[in-house]
């Protein structure tokens, strides 16, 4: 008999209290027939016949909406969870190789084996550019700048980071070397140095400015170039360039107050 | 059961839906505040450069993303550490578009982004030298949620895969307070120079396959202290 309901009338079975068609009265089978233009008797047939199978539909629409509220919910709190939560980013981190300096502060050296990590060489008029088919500003006023790009290798041998390295030759301002190194998991700093080497092999430049871990240091970069001495060994590098950093955190007022106030210095 | 199952997975689906929509249409992220450079009385030195790839000295990332490294035998920076990274080797111009120096910019994705907050943060520095005048270190977060929402999107939405328009955006969220750069004199006249700065962007064409068509960078430095500006800079009000 169930299979008599119209499509509305099942819709209004749902929405409506279960009372309304389900009452043994003959008051209620009336109001029934009233609201759903059947006849009488065939409203309270309908509503004797399938009283159980009213009730059966509701609770399982009702069930099925709750699943529905749940999950909708549960979808909505995941998302926001997920986007709080699950980092978007993860850069990948190669253990830092740093010993302590003996009078404070840290040593870290890297490398750059040259040319298997170089990326560029820009500089004017290059029989044979690097990367090929680089064009170099043609402008006059570049020709006392040389820019190169490098990947840079922790003593690990292991690529941890790019760098650049500026040198510009000019009549207005002091001749220097610039690094920029970049490392992505940890931060950049930014050394400048002399031209001139400090002791003929070694250039030696400041800690002009860091970023992340680097932000509070201060300290000294030097610069070198180290030839290959393993001439036998087959696609062996020409050598390599060793910076090697030594830093010390600056000296902070908050720092030490905070240490004075709880009593560790 | 199975049809509870499927209920619930329904449900879970709208409700992602509806929590992603909340989060792209977030208003509270959407801003895109007036810099405060803008509103200062200092003295301000303007760089531009163009943003598009193939325009650039040299650019190069993992090799994997939509934007071809540039010349295209470029050696790329698909090793793990670095391959969320790119670098960027490219004419800096004054502020009457003459060439003014080369400057070089390495960027990489944040680990601090939370789409939650409305941020696609990158991490990135400008290391610029401005011939016969010194070198400067520029320190920056990048926020490109607007751009991936206002360009990137709408490229992908397009039928031709293409976006085009105009649209201005200040890039640069911190690492100042204000949402400014950190600046750092190198050499020469900006020896000793410690400042603020703003990088903004103009893009007018995107394209999914190459990446930016015509896009402009421009970088607002607030010069203090004792550097001089000359004729091709950009004086404050």
């Amino acid at each position: 008999m169930r299979t008599q309901f119209t499509g509305i009338a099942r819709a209004a079975e749902l929405f409506r209290p279960a009372t309304a068609c389900s009452g043994h009265a003959a008051s209620a089978a009336l109001q029934c027939a009233i609201r759903h233009t059947f006849t009488q008797a065939r409203c309270a047939g309908l509503a004797d016949l399938t009283k159980l199978g009213v009730f059966v539909v509701a609770s399982d629409g009702l069930r099925m909406l709750k699943t529905l509220i749940f999950g909708f919910l549960l979808g909505v709190v995941g998302t926001v969870a997920a986007a709080y939560y699950v980092p978007v980013v993860d850069q990948h981190r190669e253990s830092s190789v740093i010993s302590v300096a003996t009078n404070g502060g840290n040593t870290e050296s890297f490398r750059i084996n040259i040319p298997t990590d170089r990326i560029m060489v820009g500089a004017p008029k290059q029989a044979e550019p690097l990367p090929p088919g680089l064009r170099w500003p043609a402008d006059e006023m570049f020709d006392g700048v040389r820019v190169e790009l490098f990947k840079v290798r922790n003593t690990l041998d292991a690529v941890v980071g790019v760098a650049s390295r500026m040198v510009a030759d000019s009549d207005a301002i002091e001749d220097s070397v610039e690094w920029v190194l970049h490392l992505p998991a940890r931060g950049t700093f930014y050394v400048t140095m002399p031209v001139q080497p400090e002791d003929g092999v070694r250039r030696v430049g400041t800690l002009r400015a860091g970023t992340r871990e680097f932000g509070p240091m201060q300290g000294k970069v030097s610069e070198r170039w180290v030839p290959n001495a393993d001439a036998d060994e087959v696609d062996a590098p020409d050598g390599y360039i060793e910076l090697e950093t030594s830093f010390v955190g600056a000296f902070s007022d908050d720092v030490t107050e905070t240490a004075l106030r709880e009593g560790t210095l | 059961m199975i049809k509870y199952v499927a209920g619930l997975l329904l449900g879970i689906l709208l409700g992602a839906l509806a929590a992603a929509t909340l989060l792209y249409f977030n208003p509270l992220a959407a801003r895109n505040p007036l810099s405060p450079l803008s509103v200062s009385n200092n003295k301000m030195l303007s760089l531009s450069y163009s943003a598009v790839p193939t325009d650039s000295i040299v650019y190069t990332n993992n090799g994997e993303s939509r934007v071809r490294p540039h010349p295209e035998k470029v050696r790329e920076l698909w090793e793990a550490p670095i391959r969320h990274s790119e670098v960027l080797v490219t004419v800096i111009k004054d502020s009457r578009d003459d060439p003014a120096g080369i400057g070089i910019k390495f960027s990489s994705d944040s680990e601090r982004t939370r789409v939650i907050n409305g941020e696609a943060l990158v991490d990135s520095t400008w290391h610029i030298h401005l011939v016969e005048r010194g070198s400067l270190f520029v320190e920056q977060t990048e926020n490109y949620w607007n751009f991936l929402r206002k360009i990137v999107l709408p490229a992908y939405l397009s039928a031709a895969n293409h976006w085009k328009g105009t649209w201005n955006g200040n890039m640069t969220v911190g690492p100042g307070a204000l949402g400014t750069a950190a600046v750092s004199g190198g050499t020469g006249e900006f020896s000793g120079l410690e400042s603020e700065a703003v990088e903004a962007v103009q893009a007018r064409a995107y394209s999914l396959s190459q990446g930016p068509v015509a896009m402009d960078g421009r970088l607002t430095i607030d010069i203090t202290g004792n550097v001089e500006l000359t004729a091709t800079d950009v004086t404050g009000r």
